[in-house]
């Protein structure tokens, strides 16, 4: 129990540090001068704003992304994979607005996947909204048979090609769940 | 300023105006509501990504103003980073509204196991 | 300076003008909320090339404002239309 507490404690400094120092970061390149009144006005506000939200943003390891690792794979994630989704998607859109019949069949499809913690189900949820083409509505979870957790996300997809679910969640993820589960 | 840099810039302009004329038209002529809603978010990633790609590079290569790039890195990183919320909240209204497009869809999974029907 | 800068934000306004035809027409209210959010977004656009155009900073911070605006709103709505506020 007394140790519990402890850690209980040594989380929430850590997630009001790590919030205050986003914050700092935020500061210092949104108004990208040296100035040091400007510089103490933003360190005081930084901490307090850590002060209310921290506990309320951060539930995992507050310094997770401060590991450069993570930190480059998900820079890789952003400016590589994900890019090249949404320039592809986007692509087949435009090609399908400009026909004349559109050639569109929409309909709201069930896939299954395979993240569980919070943050990378919100992730991958707005990677596929991102991408033209596709949105998440909702998510589900359910026990499955042999008891184990299932996560179910429900996506309108602008051109249901198959309404098999499995494949439709190979189609609409593809390669963007691999890279998350890496983060 | 060089003549090859000005092209560059004008061409990722131009890329992102293209595809906001698509979403545009994509409003308007889709048929049911859910489809606009995949053509609006065609104006909202690759427009902004285009049109900051290239206002980035003018504000750095050719006024050489730091802090006017980092402004619209961050205006761009924000509209990416909203847009989608503002999609599932949407989107998730206007089905428990009771929405419905003309035009039967091909499946519809979330009407037989609604996990939030009351 | 380079005047197709100006230009494409013309054109940029000139896509929110058509938007506004949905908006008007839209069967109901989410079509209008939707077309609110995109004309917001095509107009942070066309703020970001003047504000480079003319090399004037401020008018980032008007983008950045309008785009925030722009989500608070379209959150709220969406959850009016959805029942639960």
């Amino acid at each position: 129990m007394e140790g519990r507490t402890k850690s209980l404690k040594g989380h929430r400094i850590a997630a009001i540090v790590g919030t205050s120092a986003m914050c700092f970061a935020a500061w210092i390149l949104f108004t990208w001068s040296t100035d040091p009144k400007e510089l103490i006005t933003g360190a005081v506000v930084a901490i307090v704003v850590g002060c209310f939200t921290g506990r309320m943003l951060v539930k995992d390891n507050a310094f997770y992304f401060f590991n450069p690792i993570h930190f480059f794979v998900l820079i890789y994630y952003w400016f590589v994979v994900l890019f090249s989704e949404i320039v592809k998607a986007n692509w087949d859109v435009a090609k399908r607005v400009f026909k004349r019949d559109m050639g569109v069949n929409p309909g709201v499809i069930r896939v299954p996947t395979k993240r569980n913690t919070y943050y990378g189900l919100a992730f991958l949820a707005n990677a596929i909204t991102l991408t033209p083409g596709t949105i998440t509505m909702a998510t589900a979870e359910s026990c499955g048979e042999n008891g184990e957790e299932e996560v179910w996300l429900y996506i309108h997809w602008l051109d249901v090609k198959t309404t098999d679910r499995e494949a439709a969640g190979e189609m609409i993820k593809g390669r963007l769940e691999k890279w998350i589960g890496r983060i | 300023m060089s003549l090859a840099l000005r092209i560059v810039i004008d061409v990722c302009i131009f890329v992102g105006a293209f595809f906001a004329l698509a979403g545009t038209i994509g409003v308007i002529r889709m048929p049911d509501t859910y489809c606009r809603m995949q053509a609006s978010t065609c104006i909202a990633t690759m427009g902004v990504i285009g049109v900051a790609i290239g206002t980035l590079l003018y504000a750095i290569c050719v006024e050489k103003n730091a802090a006017m790039a980092v402004k619209i890195g961050v205006v761009m990183a924000f509209v990416l980073f909203t847009n989608p919320i503002s999609g599932h909240a949407l989107c998730k209204g206007a089905y428990r509204r009771g929405l419905r497009p003309k035009r039967p869809m091909v499946i519809d999974d979330f009407k037989e196991d609604d996990p939030y029907d009351e | 300076m380079m005047t197709e800068l100006l230009i494409f934000a013309i054109f940029f306004v000139f896509l929110a003008l058509l938007l506004f035809m949905r908006m008007i027409k839209g069967p109901n209210a989410v079509d209008r909320a939707l077309t609110a959010d995109a004309i917001e977004i095509l107009l942070t656009t066309a703020l970001m090339l003047y504000a480079v155009y003319s090399g004037r900073s401020g008018y980032l911070d008007i983008a950045l404002v309008v785009a925030l605006l722009g989500f608070i709103g379209t959150v709220l709505i969406a959850r009016y239309i959805g029942g639960r506020l």
